[in-house]
């Protein structure tokens, strides 16, 4: 064994090891900075111990240490030997430990810090769209931010609540309440406008925070409004084709998972689904929104011009029946629905019935046509205007016409020809073409709450009901209806049942056109065209002359029918409904539009209220289908003053007959069961007691100073019996009594 | 012939270590796709976003009824109107 006396704290190290470690240390001093750096702690103890005097420097010292570390050296191998153990020992445990965690209970584990670690992230897809058959949007749902609070983080409720009522604009105390419930996510406002929004930023408040929401817009406000609908605060459709449509375009949820960092950070590590996969299907629509447009004004004129209580009108393409426009008043804003009532947002389009009154002829003369009833050509007796049937009389109001030809009496509307037509047919056989047309049941349009008119069963009809029917009273039906009846006539003779929805968007950008519906053959084709014609002789030369269209054949044909008081339960005598429906160009025509106004009150013949609006509706599809079309120059605009002073007709003045005033005794038993009526129609003969039930105090008072008579009232409200009699001879001076009734009672 | 245990440890820890570090590479960069997608399903949705706010605008500003009322202060008449 080499020994030394050298003190240098390497030598030192040297000693203190057997002769393995010398050579140990030598290959690694050899083998440079590894060695090295193991030995320096060592060295820089020993260096302390000689500072501290510990290791002796001389020759005796340093025998003892080596006489020493021979005698320790088993022990220091027991103690390596412990320690190597000792590592050995806390190596396995950690190894099984490691082996539990990761292979026995790796499951528990894993679960335990992906939950930690997992964030999910909620994709909503947004309502899909409704556009109009050019690709215009109606409704879009755009995103908008919506004001919420976390209660837990509003240090001072109270405070909060006074900066952010006037921004926010809602009720200060309301608010504070809202801010110091103990829920942890509280709505403030939602769904706020970009201005508020950027206020409530820069107010900075604690807890309170912004979130998106989507909100759906109507991008032409009152546009097309009752047939688009509209949907709640949470996106379900509540009216029109939103409603029906609202499984189809209400957007899915998707939840996706993602790991969240240590920011808070989503990390997708999944993927993320396409968009357009959560996004509603959207709608096209066969609108146009052009026509739409010039449909609304047009009819909002004339229901202004009129003072009518509500309007209708439709404009259905004359080949394939899809509705190209659709409007009704009076109209809301969906956007705003706070300011709108039930009644407005009714669309009367689809939910309204009336009686139809002149424009269901055509539907009686086809019949005969088809039946071999009667030609175009054949002459009827029009009784000068009154005609006694069945223990009633029906009267041409305002004229009274000798022989007439089917045509000619369409022409000038003569209610007792249609009657005579009606007759002839019998009920069976009338029913059955009223079927034919459609006018028994739902059109089947997309459209919600859409109603199938009223006929009784035929084998309840009188004489006089049968009579009444011919000329469209005794019979009720959707405006829709009636549009559909009319676009038989103008496809030569095939019904198609209306529509509106023309495809769906099965994916973003690609669109699925609906399927076509079935068609049926309905008239001949030489019954559509010699009704036509005859449709083309009332503008031209019968009550619809209003509804010309200079350059353009138009076919058309008026309706006037009185409605029922629902208090009396009988016909008033002063409510009355408008109608004009038609189509053209009538050689080839390509729309067919009806325009309904209820109760007007400037005049009550269709061909004056309702053909002008009938003539601008049909100028625009036809603009819009490239059309170069000229406004008449003898008839101004409906709604101007020009217009009003030449075309205001008062009530009760001469013009096309007015069906109901035939009904004046022929108001038929049948349409009272039907209807429920049980009085007859006042009479309005000179010499007789008039009619009285169904009137006001004050127009009881005017017609008892006209007589000559005393009025007795008993009860408020409307008149629903009185004595005398009405139709009895009149006594000047004498007392007439009248019970009312107010008329919700 | 005797080896080096050296290179025998080396030779089992290299690929171990290859399998660790590759193991650990994967990772990072699944989670550097994962914010990459987080940020571009962010983008899309702004884009879809500013891409229906523009429909609607555009959809808007053609509405007929605005059309109408600015062909009337320019004195504009429907096309046909002055015929006949």
């Amino acid at each position: 064994m080499a020994r030394t006396t050298n003190m240098d704290p390497d030598s030192v190290g040297v000693r203190l090891g057997n002769a393995a470690d010398v050579k140990a240390s030598r290959r690694s001093r050899t083998k440079g900075g590894v060695g090295k750096k193991r030995e320096a702690p060592v060295k820089r103890r020993l260096q302390a111990q000689i500072r501290r005097g510990t290791v002796a420097k001389t020759k005796s010292s340093t025998k003892r240490t080596e006489s020493r570390t021979r005698t320790d050296a088993p022990a220091i191998r027991f103690r390596q030997l412990v320690l190597v153990l000792a590592l050995a020992v806390v190596a396995c445990v950690l190894v099984a430990r490691s082996a539990q965690l990761q292979l026995m209970d790796r499951s528990r584990f894993e679960g335990a810090a992906l939950a930690q670690a997992r964030h999910v992230v909620e994709l909503r897809g947004r309502r899909g769209p409704i556009v109009d058959r050019h690709g215009a949007e109606l409704a879009m749902s755009l995103d908008v931010e919506t004001v919420v609070a976390d209660p837990a983080q509003v240090k001072d409720p109270d405070a909060s609540a006074r900066r952010l009522a006037p921004i926010l604009r809602v009720d200060r105390s309301k608010l504070a309440k809202k801010l110091s419930s103990g829920r942890r996510f509280v709505y403030l406002r939602r769904r706020v406008s970009p201005r508020i929004a950027t206020s409530i930023r820069a107010a900075s408040e604690p807890g309170v925070f912004m979130i998106s929401e989507p909100k759906r817009f109507y991008g032409g406000n009152r546009l097309a409004a009752h047939l688009l609908g509209f949907s709640n605060i949470d996106g379900a459709g509540r009216a029109g084709l939103e409603r029906r449509y609202d499984a189809a375009l209400r957007g899915r949820h998707a939840r996706l998972d993602g790991l969240r960092d240590g920011r808070g950070n989503a990390v997708l590590v999944d993927g993320a689904e396409a968009a357009q996969d959560l996004d509603g299907r959207g709608l096209r629509l066969s609108l146009d929104r052009t026509v739409q447009h010039d449909t609304e004004v047009a009819l909002a004129k004339a229901v202004r011009w009129q003072r009518a209580r509500s309007g209708v009108a439709i404009v259905l393409d004359a080949q394939t029946s899809e509705v190209v426009a659709m409007a009704s008043q009076p109209d809301f804003n969906p956007n705003d629905l706070g300011d709108s009532t039930a009644s407005e947002r009714r669309n009367r389009a689809v939910e309204m019935v009336y009686e139809p009154g002149s424009t269901f002829k055509i539907v009686t003369v086809a019949a005969a046509l088809e039946e071999g009833v009667a030609s175009p050509e054949r002459r009827l007796d029009c009784e000068s205007g009154k005609w006694r049937f069945g223990g009633r009389t029906i009267r041409d109001a305002d004229h009274a016409y000798g022989d007439l030809t089917v045509a000619e009496s369409l022409s000038v509307s003569s209610n007792i020809c249609a009657a005579k037509l009606g007759i002839e047919l019998g009920r069976d056989r009338l029913h059955r073409w009223i079927q034919r047309f459609g006018l028994t049941r739902a059109t089947g349009i997309e459209l919600p709450a859409e109603a199938r008119g009223l006929l009784r069963s035929p084998r309840s009809w009188r004489d006089i009901a049968l009579a009444n029917i011919s000329f469209g009273q005794g019979i009720a039906v959707t405006p829709l209806q009636m549009a559909q009846a009319l676009n038989v006539i103008a496809a030569g003779g095939i019904r198609r049942a209306p529509r509106i929805v023309a495809a769906t968007e099965l994916e973003q950008g690609h669109w699925v056109e609906a399927p076509k519906l079935r068609s049926e053959r309905v008239l001949r084709p030489e019954t559509a065209t010699a009704l036509t014609r005859m449709m083309v002789g009332v503008v031209e030369e019968g009550t619809g002359q209003q509804a010309a269209i200079p350059g353009f054949q138009v076919a058309g044909k008026t309706g006037t029918a009185q409605k029922i008081d629902p208090l009396t339960r009988a016909y008033s005598r002063e409510d009355y409904v408008a109608s004009f429906g038609g189509f053209g160009p009538a050689e080839a025509p390509e729309f067919t539009v009806l325009v309904v106004l209820d109760e007007p009150q400037g005049s009550i013949y269709g061909g004056i209220a309702a053909a002008p609006a009938f003539r601008q509706i049909l100028s625009a599809a036809l603009r819009a289908r490239g059309h170069v079309v000229s406004e008449p120059k003898t008839a101004p605009a409906p709604g101007t003053e020009a217009s009003a002073r030449t075309q205001l007709v008062p009530k009760g003045a001469p013009g096309e007959a007015p069906e109901a005033r035939g009904l004046e005794f022929a108001l038929s038993d049948q349409a009272k069961a039907m209807l429920g009526l049980n009085e007859s129609l006042p009479s309005s003969d000179p010499g007789v007691v008039p009619g009285l039930v169904g009137l006001g105090a004050h127009e009881v008072l005017e017609r008892c100073e006209k007589a000559g008579c005393v009025p007795i009232f008993v009860g408020t409200g409307r008149v629903v019996e009185q004595t005398p009699a009405s139709g009895t001879a009149m006594v000047p001076g004498a007392t007439w009594q009248v019970r009312m009734k107010p008329r919700f009672d | 012939m005797r080896q080096d245990p050296l290179i025998w440890a080396l030779a089992i820890a290299a690929p171990l270590v290859a399998v660790g570090l590759f193991h650990a590479w994967t990772h990072v960069q699944t989670l550097r796709l994962g914010y990459e997608l987080s940020d571009a399903v962010e983008k899309r949705e702004v884009l879809e976003e500013q891409n229906r706010a523009l429909r609607m605008e555009r959809s808007t500003l053609r509405a007929p009824e605005r059309l109408e009322r600015l062909g009337r202060e320019m004195k504009l008449a429907p096309p046909g109107s002055e015929a006949h």
